[in-house]
């Protein structure tokens, strides 16, 4: 490394670049500077007593007074300001306010993440101290030592917790009155990442924990703390059952900020001849690679640098290509480089984190694990692999540089995938104001009925308990359920009580419908790391899988299912290749719950069906050549099933008639040699796969979305709906409402996504990946075709 | 009405993991009137085992008539394969099928289909199933269905379903052991107990999975006895034995052969005469204790407290004499440091906090956690519960075969609609909760005059003095 430390602007300009990137050929397509913004303050003696006022002895952003103003006057209320604009001291500073009105008061305070508790219990009990009030905040989770529980229990002021505890907490209620019976305040930090499953999860224990805390006679406050959401009240409402007041006018500074935007070096030997506009995305290296030489460059540079890729595998293998990059670089050198995952063991985790704050390691390849408010001191830099799907997600990950008011980069590195590809086109939609809702479905009965389950076996449930549950009606059946199935008793009149095996919070995991943890063991030699939900050991840990941990790479030897408890056996092997997994998917006993008819035999449906996805084999690939080595080997597992949500469009045949028409011959795609299907119905095929495809990808510029929690099937002829067809579908059981609300904005969705098909720089009728190729697709990406998408996508936006 | 069925039901998964040794052991263990397996070829693998004439029922195989399995007294066991055949049940009254009991009905004919997506449970099979059943039958009838876990029970408009088959819903999140032994009672109440493989045969031996019982197998030790009359020294030749394994190993065998306790130390076990105490709940999660009962061992004096609606009268006369009674003497109940204990002071906290500081002063010992959890003691019995160390013992229970659990959803059953028909036969409950109290002063004076044992190798007094356990129900 050398001895002088360049400012980030002499790095990432233009001019040193191509004095120092290695091969710079230009990827630094243009960059976005934010201004500074000047801090907002007013007098702390406006909100809070003088006592309070005097000992903390600064002034507050114009955000945290209007909070304290709010939770003053007996509000609930939703703080959505910046990464670090001192969020935690508005709930902490009210804590200290009730503290001094009733000295029993206690708080419970939530965080997403063990790691965050961890971190926020010194940052609370820090503001305590100089506050000079008398009052501990001490964390209970899955780590807390049994002989000091019942001491948190009934002692700390502020008990710090998470949802998967609080959950399994709950059935022993009794031991926790003294806490729940005083509890003043109720904080849920990071509030924006109850969304989805997980934020369905954590309505619904939220309303079991206020129904207990009503029956010791508390009615805390309520504080949620969340990063900058576009639907701020309204996801309050959803998560927490109750109206909140939201303040964000952000009164805090910050530095100036860069944005750059980094296009992938050329690495296809044949674009050599092309312009810049007949380059396709493919033809270029990975986003993952470039990220690391991007990263690599900028370490070597003193740029202390986290990097935000889209896998765990992404974390490993990025990792090692910025240390050979960083070897082979002209200034070239030794980096400290560590991928962090929440596959790692939390001593890991910790370790990692830790030399972040020290300024100990150069770059971390990071998931979203640590998009959080972990405190990891400043970055200077934050390099994003690929677009992580969602504005709020983009703001919170560049935001982790430069905290304070220097000045802080941040690179999106695009992946040749269309809303990458859109987005490096029109970088002003990431500054656009609106940012995506967070979405969270109460509707759903699968998680709803598991809830009301555990509700019962910790406190009879009566009709009362509609104001939680209810509406009644839906409570009964609910209860009527579980009586049949044998594991409640009583009714609503007298009181249902839950009457199976003890515990049935166990059941419940906070980050699916259903999901059963496989742990991991290693044939030679000792492996710690976290449990394996079931998908992902279908997915990417079935039997013959390579894979790559902590830098070492192993090969799944056995899944081990028929047992109480499932695991996977690795072994640590040495090779130059990597497996990539074939699925194949059907969809069965569709049934339509809601249905628009478009007329001329159009049909939108919402509804349920089955989806049975088989991860039935794998190709093994050569790292050095990406060519397969050998024939693809069968996986022997099973189908993975879900009953989930659907929509689909019914086609009429007819309709392949007029695609057919507006399609030139030479333009028909050439059916593989086993296919059974003709040119024509094969190209078809393309057009109703493109569609299905193009939709699924798009869908997050207008909803709030990931497209991994949804998947789609096309097909000319189902066996259902006897016509030709896509469906989407949610990627769990019982569905989140994902693929229903693009059955509610189906129209808006199905013009962005014609519009970009059709308009797509490919031009080319195959697509390319930042059109109609998806990086999910279990079946290569074949067939899909351009025109016939375009046209079906007409025909079908003529009828809406 | 009088009398009662025991009927055992092998999983597949069970009988085809279980040695004939195993399969031996579990049979005297739960001596059944009548084995159920699912599987043709897996009943030549119980007929080894089984010596008598006991009748075993394949409840996968067709048949076309209703096949009568057993009958004690007013208690009737039929099997049915198919619906068809359900007719016959009202052929079978006027043949000697009591009227007066109960008639459970075995088949695979219903099973349980919980559907959370559509918020409801469905009893397929129920349809075809009712429609069969005749109109004109005198008896009382349960249906007991291979479709579905032991535990379950519900009444599907006239149908009252019970399930028998260990394993059957496993996707309902329950998971349940190997093989079920189910008491088919007069009154209709079906009282079951699951267990598991590997508490039969040498795997039931502290310490011995299957790779030592194999080895143990292979050396000639066949059953526990064997174990039991075996030398030190020839245990440690075997692989995977050392000394200390070695040596638990045959003490285990010995204390469940000889029906003794071994003890191994006596840290904290309370020398005064105790009060011994049995509590009955509506659950699991109880939000009432309507029976309490108590022996106090200076005077033999037995006391019964009785709440049938008053939540918290059968707890404040408890007590309320209690705190005259007990002094610095301890207050004993098995396992009451999971349940009796907590759900004690819980219910105190809600309905008369006044006797909390009482109740904190109170001495109170769980002889079987500090047999187990504290390592002090190994019992003899095939599980540590109560009834079976009991048994084990010597002690000769008075046979009511209700487990709490079923006593539980029977009190529930009267609180949800108290009436005639609901009522409990409340003597009779305090008689059975007496009983359990006995045993428990059994199984304790057991403990206390159980010579010590010293173990191989270790100094007792490290052991389990430090260990800090964590309530069941901490995260």
């Amino acid at each position: 490394m050398s001895e002088y430390t360049p400012t980030t602007d002499e790095v990432l300009d233009p001019g040193t670049l191509r004095e120092s990137y290695p091969d710079y050929e230009g990827q630094l397509q243009h960059t976005q500077t934010l201004p500074a913004r000047e801090a907002d303050h007013v007098p702390a003696s406006s909100v809070l007593p003088a006592r309070l006022a005097d000992a903390l002895g600064a002034d507050l952003y114009s955000h945290q007074g209007e909070a304290l103003e709010l939770l003053t006057d007996g509000d609930d209320v939703t703080v959505a300001t910046s990464t670090a604009s001192g969020k935690t001291w508005i709930y902490t500073l009210y804590f200290a306010l009730l503290k001094q009105r009733n000295p029993d008061a206690r708080g419970i305070f939530l965080y997403p993440t063990k790691a965050l508790s961890a971190d926020q219990e010194a940052a609370i009990n820090d503001l305590f101290e100089r506050l000079g009030v008398d009052a501990t905040a001490e964390t209970y989770d899955g780590d807390t030592p049994s002989d000091r529980r019942p001491l948190i229990r009934d002692r700390a002021d502020v008990v710090i917790s998470n949802f998967a505890g609080i959950n399994v907490y709950l059935n022993s209620h009794a031991k926790w009155r003294s806490l729940f019976r005083d509890c003043e305040l109720l904080v849920l930090d990071e509030s924006h990442t109850y969304t989805g499953i997980h934020g369905m999860h954590v309505a619904w224990t939220l309303r079991r924990l206020r129904r207990l805390l009503d029956y010791y006679g508390a009615d805390p406050q309520v504080v949620c703390s969340t990063a900058t959401i576009g639907n701020p009240a309204d996801h309050s409402r959803q998560i927490t059952g109750s109206e909140s007041a939201v303040v964000d006018e952000d009164g805090s500074p910050r530095g100036r900020r860069e944005i750059a935007f980094w296009q992938p070096r050329v690495t296809d030997e044949e674009a050599g001849a092309l312009t810049d506009d007949g380059l396709l995305p493919a033809m270029r290296q990975g986003a993952n690679g470039e990220t690391a030489e991007l990263a690599a460059h900028l370490g070597l540079h003193g740029v202390q640098t986290l990097a935000f890729t889209r896998s765990r595998q992404g974390t490993e293998i990025a990792a090692k290509q910025a240390v050979n990059a960083a070897r082979e670089h002209p200034d070239g050198g030794y980096l400290d480089v560590d991928p962090y995952h929440a596959g790692l063991s939390k001593e890991k985790r910790r370790s990692i984190e830790y030399a972040l704050k020290q300024g100990d390691t150069d770059i971390v390849f990071t998931t979203n694990a640590l998009e959080l408010g972990i405190d990891i001191g400043s970055v200077d830099a934050t390099v994003l692999s690929g677009y992580p799907g969602t504005r709020q997600s983009f703001w919170q990950q560049v935001g982790r540089a430069g905290r304070g008011t220097s000045t802080a980069l941040s690179a999106l590195v695009p992946r040749g995938d269309a809303i990458d590809q859109y987005i490096l086109d029109n970088p002003e939609y990431l500054l656009a104001d609106d940012v995506e809702d967070a979405v969270v479905d109460l509707d759903n009965d699968a998680v709803y009925a598991r809830h009301v389950l555990c509700a019962s076996a910790e406190r009879p449930l009566t009709r009362a308990d509609a104001e939680w549950f209810g509406p009644e009606d839906r409570l009964r059946r609910a209860v009527e359920m579980w009586r049949d199935a044998g594991q409640m008793t009583g009714d609503l009149d007298r009181g249902a009580q839950y009457d199976g095996p003890p515990r049935p919070q166990a059941d419940i995991s906070m980050y699916a419908s259903t999901d059963e943890q496989y742990s991991v063991r290693c044939t030679n030699g000792d492996i710690d790391m976290e449990p394996l939900g079931r998908d992902r050991v279908y997915r990417e840990y079935h039997p013959g899988a390579l894979t790559l941990y902590d830098g070492q790479q192993y090969e799944v030897q056995e899944v081990v299912e028929d047992v109480p408890r499932p695991y996977v056996e690795l072994r640590a092997v040495s090779t130059r290749e990597y497996t990539r997994t074939l699925s194949d998917k059907q969809i069965r006993d569709i049934e339509s719950q809601r249905r628009i008819d478009l007329g001329g035999g159009f049909v939108l449906h919402a509804g349920m069906g089955t989806v049975d996805v088989h991860y039935h084999s794998f190709k093994r690939i050569d790292i050095d050549t990406g060519q397969p080595v050998g024939p693809p080997q069968a996986t022997g597992l099973e189908p993975l099933s879900l009953r989930t949500q659907l929509t689909w469009i019914r086609l009429p045949e007819r309709l392949l008639d007029r695609v057919l028409g507006e399609i030139p011959d030479d333009s028909m795609l050439d059916p593989p040699e086993e296919s059974p299907l003709g040119d024509q119905e094969w190209t078809l095929a393309g057009g109703l796969h493109g569609a299905e495809h193009g939709m699924i990808k798009l869908a997050p510029l207008t909803l709030r979305l990931d497209n991994s929690d949804m998947g789609g099937l096309s097909t000319l002829a189902h066996p259902e709906t006897h016509s030709p067809v896509w469906f989407i579908h949610d990627a769990v059981e019982g569905g989140v409402g994902f693929a229903h609300s693009i059955y509610d904005n189906f129209e808006a969705v199905a013009a962005k996504t014609r519009e970009r098909v059709d308009s797509c720089d490919c031009g080319r009728d195959e697509g390319c990946p930042a059109c109609l190729m998806s990086s999910q697709c279990g079946n290569e990406n074949e067939p899909l075709h351009r025109p016939a998408t375009t046209a079906i996508l007409d025909a079908v936006l003529d009828r809406l | 009405m009088s009398g009662q069925i025991g009927l055992t039901v092998y999983s597949a998964d069970a009988v085809s993991r279980m040695t004939t040794a195993q399969l031996r052991d579990s049979l005297s263990y739960f001596s059944p009137d009548v084995v159920a397996v699912a599987r043709p070829q897996h009943e030549r693998q119980l007929r080894q085992a089984l010596s008598s004439e006991t009748p075993t029922v394949v409840t996968e195989r067709t048949q076309r008539t209703v096949q009568r399995l057993y009958s004690s007294a007013s208690v009737d066991l039929v099997r049915v394969a198919g619906v068809d055949s359900l007719g016959e049940l009202v052929a079978l009254e006027g043949d000697g099928v009591s009227v007066s009991g109960e008639t459970y009905v075995l088949s695979d004919l219903l099973s349980v289909d919980l559907d959370l997506v559509n918020l409801e449970t469905r009893l397929d099979g129920r349809e075809a199933y009712e429609a069969a059943v005749p109109d004109d039958l005198s008896g009382s009838y349960t249906h007991l269905t291979t479709e579905a876990n032991p535990g379950y029970r519900n009444d599907w408009g006239s149908l009252a379903v019970q399930g028998a088959m260990p394993g059957a819903n496993e996707r309902q999140g329950q998971t349940a052991p190997g093989i079920a032994h189910l008491r088919l009672r007069a009154d209709g109440v079906v009282c079951t107990r699951t267990r598991s493989p590997e508490q039969f045969g040498l795997r039931a031996l502290e310490q011995v999975g299957e790779t030592r019982a194999q080895t143990l197998r292979e050396a000639g030790f066949r059953s526990r006895e064997a174990v039991a009359a075996a030398d030190l020294t020839d245990l440690r030749e075997l692989t995977g034995f050392g000394r200390e394994t070695a040596r638990t190993v045959i003490e285990s065998a010995t204390a469940t052969v000889e029906g003794t306790v071994r003890r191994y130390g006596d840290e904290g076990f309370p020398g005064a005469d105790p009060v011994f105490i049995d509590i009955e709940t509506d659950g699991l999660n109880p939000t009432m204790i309507w029976l309490i009962g108590a022996l106090d061992a200076s005077t033999d004096e037995y006391r019964s407290f009785l709440a049938r609606e008053e939540p918290a009268a059968a707890l404040e006369a408890f007590l309320s004499w209690l705190q005259h009674t007990v002094g610095s003497r301890p207050v004993v109940a098995y396992n009451g440091r999971s349940f009796d204990f907590p759900v004690i002071e819980e219910q105190l906290a809600e309905h008369c906090p006044q006797y909390l500081d009482v109740w904190d002063d109170i001495w109170t010992f769980d002889p079987y956690y500090w047999a187990t959890t504290r390592d002090q003691a190994l019992l003899p019995g095939r599980t540590n519960k109560l009834g079976d160390v009991a048994a084990a013992l010597g002690w000769d229970d008075a046979g009511t075969g209700l487990t709490g659990a079923a006593v539980a959803r029977l009190f529930q059953r009267w609180q949800a609609n108290p009436c005639e028909a609901t009522e409990l036969d409340w003597e009779r409950h305090e008689r059975y909760c007496e009983d359990d109290v006995r045993a428990l002063a059994y199984v304790y004076d057991a403990l206390a005059e159980a010579s010590r044992t010293h173990r191989a190798g270790t100094d007792t007094s490290a052991t389990g003095s430090d260990t800090t356990q964590g309530q069941l129900s901490d995260f």
